[in-house]
């Protein structure tokens, strides 16, 4: 019998609240790593992950799934779905001469989705216990 | 029904409907627009408070922020009741709730006012004297009778049913104040594009405006500018407009802090209640305005005595007649333009009283020419009445000050204007230097220190026009600033005491009418020694009241100065404190509140140790297993079994609240050899080394474990309390000191869990489920990492041992520790292990000599105190500590040094923290030689042991000294610290 280690999210036993101004749900699962780096030399990420890291502070880019958020000057945070394989070694040969730091963080953070034409208030996030 | 004084027309009320309010138990009706102030006035109520000291009955002095009298309880209902607020500032709404404090049995008959006549016993700093003696006296008689008798207001008590929120913004341009001035540099600032945002502490846009009915601003009347300001700054996408909003702290590097009031306002308030926005603007715009000075005379607090700006307000604001036969008593222009307004409201100007020799300016002409009756070189000297005045006493003026023998004038209401003080908190906050303006006699903005502009009357720019200009300008935009009309300039203002005024009178003469601080107080003060202005302001505690001394800080400063015979600009000012107006506690909390004030922190594997009943304490927020208790076991007997099932088969141990960290770069081993006391560039990849942290000062303050896991990546532990200290020290260094090295961090520490298992079985437990690494010992020495897998979970597996026994410590990507956990355990349990918790491995590793930072160290330890002096590599060319290293004080003789102590009777177990002495019966002054650290029960060795730090302790070796306890002293020898397995053979099983 071969052994299978189940996997627990942090949030699975999460009481979310229901409500007709929104959708909150627990993300599925993802892979996540932290990028450091310097800003301009990260263009190769484009090819290699899908979307390059946005030097713009509090800025995003996405496509087919796949985000790069800006965290500071020299982080960012690379989602990309569970399932992708070959990531690390795709991003670790774009960036072969460029000095950086990818540390793997898919189980550091769990995610939750909030959804909706209200979602954007900030006080929905603030005034809420989770 | 429509309230007595209510004017017969005009004001920004909303007069179509009636809002019902109650005061004191008594019932009125007042206007969507009022404030509870106003609507009291338009009732004719005047007398709305006892004053703090001597109860004195108090009425409004201003219908502002700056209001230091009219302090009332709301009751908003169970756990919405807010004592302490400024009645100017509480917008009415049907069905407000509000009382007067500080009174009792009523406001009217205050049995506390016998305080009034006391009041000579009672001045300033009265109670100092009480500390003179006798014994005894200060805590059995003075001091529960001052406190019963002081105060303002009563604490509530439910808990608080509202919710608040934090909200953070940049901006280009903040404008505090949406005055004229204020409005002007944010339109300006709008029309370039920039984001901008406009604060107001009131519930509508326009300062002083509100109250301006004869000014024309770019041809349309002042009031018709204002609303189209407003809508164009509400339409502007690029504007965040927040009324309502008091920006009450400016912080470094123009960062503000603000209020918002979202329901305070509302008879039936949901959702939030107050907002603290902090903004960070790349310039900030002060457009803060300027307070009304009252005059400094015998009786000044009588309710109906107020300032003139404010009276004139309430009538054409509020439509609110503060009186029908009004005084006025002035050294400004401004007062002659407050006649007016109240004359055209109904009431009769008896006489305006200027104290300055001669009235020539746009407004006392107009006054004259109206037919107002005013009186130069004439002072107000006194008023009479009890609970509201009734007479104004008015003197001429002589050349020496004082004041011939007063006309009594009868009145219901004296208004008064010393002139304008510009509100320079926010600016004096900011850090910026105030200078004193000789002109104006008034402390304006000078040298600022941060990017910002101050315009307006907090400038001392008082004209209209000029206002709107400087507010513009400031902006940043482009094009002429609106052009102003009918705006004439008003000039004057005095300081201090209007006529020099019989010793007998002094007393009543007010200052600070919130603190109940007197013209007598302060000369008071100066008379006992005080000289420094802040002695001066905390002996009489002028100016510390909660409205920090808007209104009476110029006039105390001048009294001072003219009783120490020094110019008021080098007496001074004193510093301006935060908050500007107070703030609720709620605000600052926000969000964290209830679990969210301290959250706990649960591990991956947490749920596994609940259902086995173990007990846990807390490591920090972390919840930690301190023991698996079996039933019927007490604390010593699960201790015991842990350990000696540990050291005889095997024991299993969550260890994942342990900081951890990812150190990556070509750089890393470099910057590891510059935070840790080690050397890194030699360590092989796949081997791990015990580092110790030093601070700058030379103090072991972290340790942990380093690994290598390639030629530029590390995974560092550190204690479970210091990983965010550790991590950000490394981020600070990196950033700020050693720049040129290409190293990042991440921090993994809730990434992996990490399960350590302890014991000759171990190796023999994990074979079954590790995949892809060979665990032998020649293959997986001591102090080594190998990744491989567990259950196709990949895994950091580390051979270390904090038990001394062989040991091995699973890091599994978090979501899989409890499973892997799982796994572990049904190996170890077929084979006899148990789990354990962190009191059994204090105990194991104390037996090896192993420290714990925070335990053996107190942040005054260095390394060599603790034995590993060795492990410090001083040939390298710097690390954190290095050079403290070197000096005398950190390797002179008589330094504590880590030794073991055993006592001479071994079941005792001698008290962690007891001194060590080296008599058995110490006299009373004798110096301990030094303290045990850790003390336990040892089952391994089959008696009691400890850790102690003792001056010199390594040459000591055998010398007998004694512990103290409650009991009396315990004999005890020193001996080497390493009690167990003192050769290490055992992690080589």
């Amino acid at each position: 019998m071969t052994l299978e280690i189940v996997r627990h999210g942090p949030l699975e036993d999460l009481l979310l609240p229901l409500s007709p101004a929104f959708t909150v749900q627990v993300a599925p699962f993802a892979q996540r790593y932290i990028l450091r780096g310097e800003a301009g030399q990260l263009a190769p990420l484009a090819g290699a992950f899908g979307v390059a890291p946005p030097a713009a502070p509090l800025t995003s880019a996405q496509a087919n799934g796949r985000s790069a958020l800006w965290l500071g000057p020299d982080e960012w945070l690379l989602i990309a779905e569970a399932e992708a394989e070959g990531i690390e070694g795709a991003i670790e040969a774009a960036l072969d001469g460029v000095f950086h730091s990818l540390v793997d963080i898919s189980h550091r953070q769990g995610a939750v989705s909030l959804e909706g034409p209200r979602a954007r208030r900030p006080s929905i996030l603030a005034s809420r216990s989770i | 029904m429509t309230a007595s004084f209510r004017t017969a027309s005009g004001g920004r009320v909303d007069r179509r409907q009636a809002l019902r309010f109650s005061f004191d138990g008594e019932r009125f009706e007042g206007h969507a627009g009022d404030t509870l102030a106003s609507a009291l006035i338009a009732n004719g109520v005047h007398l709305m408070a006892r004053s703090f000291k001597y109860h004195r009955p108090r009425g409004l002095l201003s219908v502002g922020a700056d209001e230091p009298n009219a302090l009332v309880t709301v009751d908003g209902g169970p756990g919405r009741v807010t004592p302490n607020v400024r009645a100017t500032q509480v917008e009415l709404y049907d069905g407000l709730v509000a009382r007067s404090q500080n009174a009792w049995p009523s406001l009217k008959y205050d049995a506390l006012a016998v305080n009034s006549l006391a009041s000579p016993l009672f001045p300033s700093g009265f109670y100092y004297k009480t500390f003179l003696g006798p014994q005894g006296a200060w805590e059995k008689l003075y001091e529960p009778v001052i406190r019963r008798a002081a105060g303002l207001g009563v604490a509530p008590t439910a808990a608080d049913p509202d919710l608040y929120a934090f909200a953070y913004r940049h901006c280009e341009v903040a404008v505090v104040g949406a005055g004229p001035a204020g409005l002007a540099a944010a339109l300006s600032a709008a029309r370039t594009g920039v984001r901008v945002i406009l604060f107001d502490e009131q519930p509508e846009f326009g300062g002083s405006l509100l109250s301006e009915t004869s000014a024309v601003i770019a041809g349309a009347p002042a009031q018709d500018w204002l609303k189209a300001a407003v809508d164009e700054l509400t339409a502007a996408k690029n504007v965040t407009l927040l009324k309502r909003t008091q920006v009450f702290g400016y912080y470094l590097q123009n960062f503000l802090a603000a209020a918002e009031r979202l329901t305070d306002h509302r008879a039936h308030p949901h959702g939030l209640r107050e907002k603290l926005w902090q903004v960070r603007a790349k310039r900030v715009v002060l457009a803060t305005g300027a307070h009304e000075r009252p005059l400094v005379f015998a009786d000044n607090d009588r309710p109906g005595v107020m300032l003139a700006d404010s009276a004139r307000e309430l009538a054409t604001r509020y439509g609110a007649l503060p009186g029908r036969r009004i005084v006025v008593a002035t050294a400004h222009d401004g007062a002659y333009r407050a006649a007016l307004a109240l004359q055209a409201a109904g009431a009769e100007i008896a006489l305006i009283a200027d104290s300055r020799p001669e009235a020539t300016g746009p407004w006392p002409t107009a006054a004259r020419a109206a037919g107002l009756a005013v009186e130069t070189g004439a002072a107000i000297v006194g008023t009479r009445g009890a609970l509201r005045v009734t007479h104004a006493l008015i003197g001429k003026l002589w050349s020496d000050g004082r004041a011939g023998q007063p006309d009594v004038i009868a009145c219901d209401l004296v208004a008064m204007s010393g002139g304008f003080t510009p509100s320079v908190h926010l600016f004096s906050q900011s850090r910026g230097k105030l200078k004193f303006d000789a002109a104006s006699r008034s402390f304006l903005p000078g040298e600022a220190r941060q990017a910002q502009t101050s315009v307006g009357a907090c400038n001392g720019i008082f004209s209209l026009e000029a206002a709107i200009s400087e507010g513009w300008s400031a902006g940043g935009g482009s094009g002429e600033a609106p052009a102003v009309q009918g705006a004439p300039e008003m000039t004057g203002g005095a300081l201090g005491l209007v006529a020099a005024l019989p010793a007998a009178q002094l007393s009543k003469a007010f200052v600070d009418f919130q603190n109940d601080v007197s013209a007598r107080d302060i000369r008071l003060a100066t008379r006992e020694g005080m000289r420094s202005i802040e002695h001066i302001k905390r002996y009489t505690t002028t100016g510390m009241a909660t409205d920090q001394g808007k209104s009476s800080n110029m006039n105390a400063l001048a009294i001072a100065a003219e009783a120490l015979k020094k110019p008021i600009a080098e007496v001074g000012l004193t510093t301006f404190r935060l908050p500007y107006t107070p703030v609720t506690f709620g605000l600052f909390g926000g969000p964290s509140r209830g679990k969210l004030f301290d959250p706990v922190r649960r591990t991956p594997i947490h749920s596994w140790y609940e259902r086995q009943g173990a007990v846990f304490e807390e490591a920090g927020l972390w919840k930690r297993a301190s023991r698996l208790p079996r039933p019927g076991e007490s604390r010593d007997e699960t201790i015991k079994r842990e350990i000696l099932t540990t050291r005889a088969s095997a024991g299993i141990m969550d260890a994942s609240t342990l900081g951890k960290i990812e150190v990556v770069g070509p750089d890393a081993a470099e910057f590891l050899n510059r935070v840790y006391v080690n050397s890194f560039s030699k360590l092989a990849v796949g081997r791990c080394r015990y580092g110790l942290m030093l601070n700058e000062q030379g103090f072991v303050y972290d340790d942990g474990v380093v690994m290598r896991l390639g030629p530029e990546r590390f995974h560092i532990t550190t204690t479970t309390s210091g990983a965010a200290h550790v991590w950000s020290v490394m981020e600070d260094y990196r950033q700020t000191e050693w720049p040129e090295l290409k190293v990042h961090f991440t921090s993994i520490s809730e990434q992996y869990a990490t399960i350590a298992i302890n014991g000759p079985l171990s190796r023999e437990i994990l074979s079954p489920l590790v995949e892809g690494i060979d665990l032998a010992s020649s293959a997986f020495p001591h102090m080594s990492v190998r990744l491989g897998k567990i259950g196709g979970v990949p895994v950091r597996l580390a051979r270390v041992s904090f038990t001394g026994e062989l040991g091995f410590e699973i890091n599994a990507p978090a979501d899989y520790g409890l499973g892997a956990h799982e796994a572990i355990w049904a190996e170890a349990e077929k084979r006899g292990a148990c789990a354990y918790g962190l009191d059994s491995l204090l105990v194991m590793r104390a037996e090896k000599g192993f420290i714990v930072v925070g335990q053996e160290t107190d942040g005054t330890v260095t390394a060599d105190d603790l034995g590993m002096g060795k492990m410090v590599a001083m040939a390298k060319p710097d690390f954190i500590g290095k050079r403290s290293l070197s000096l005398p004080e950190l390797s002179r003789p008589g330094r504590k040094q880590l030794v073991g102590l055993l006592s001479d009777d071994p079941a005792f177990v001698i008290d962690e923290g007891a001194q060590v002495v080296d008599v058995a019966e110490p006299p009373p002054g004798t110096s301990a030689l030094g303290h045990v650290t850790s003390s336990y029960m040892s089952p391994t060795l089959g008696r009691s042991f400890a850790l102690a730090m003792i001056a010199d302790g390594r040459s000591k070796m055998g010398a007998k000294l004694y512990a103290t306890g409650v009991e009396g002293t315990r004999a005890a020898q020193i001996v080497d610290p390493v009690f167990y397995d003192k050769g290490g053979a055992r992690l080589d099983a």
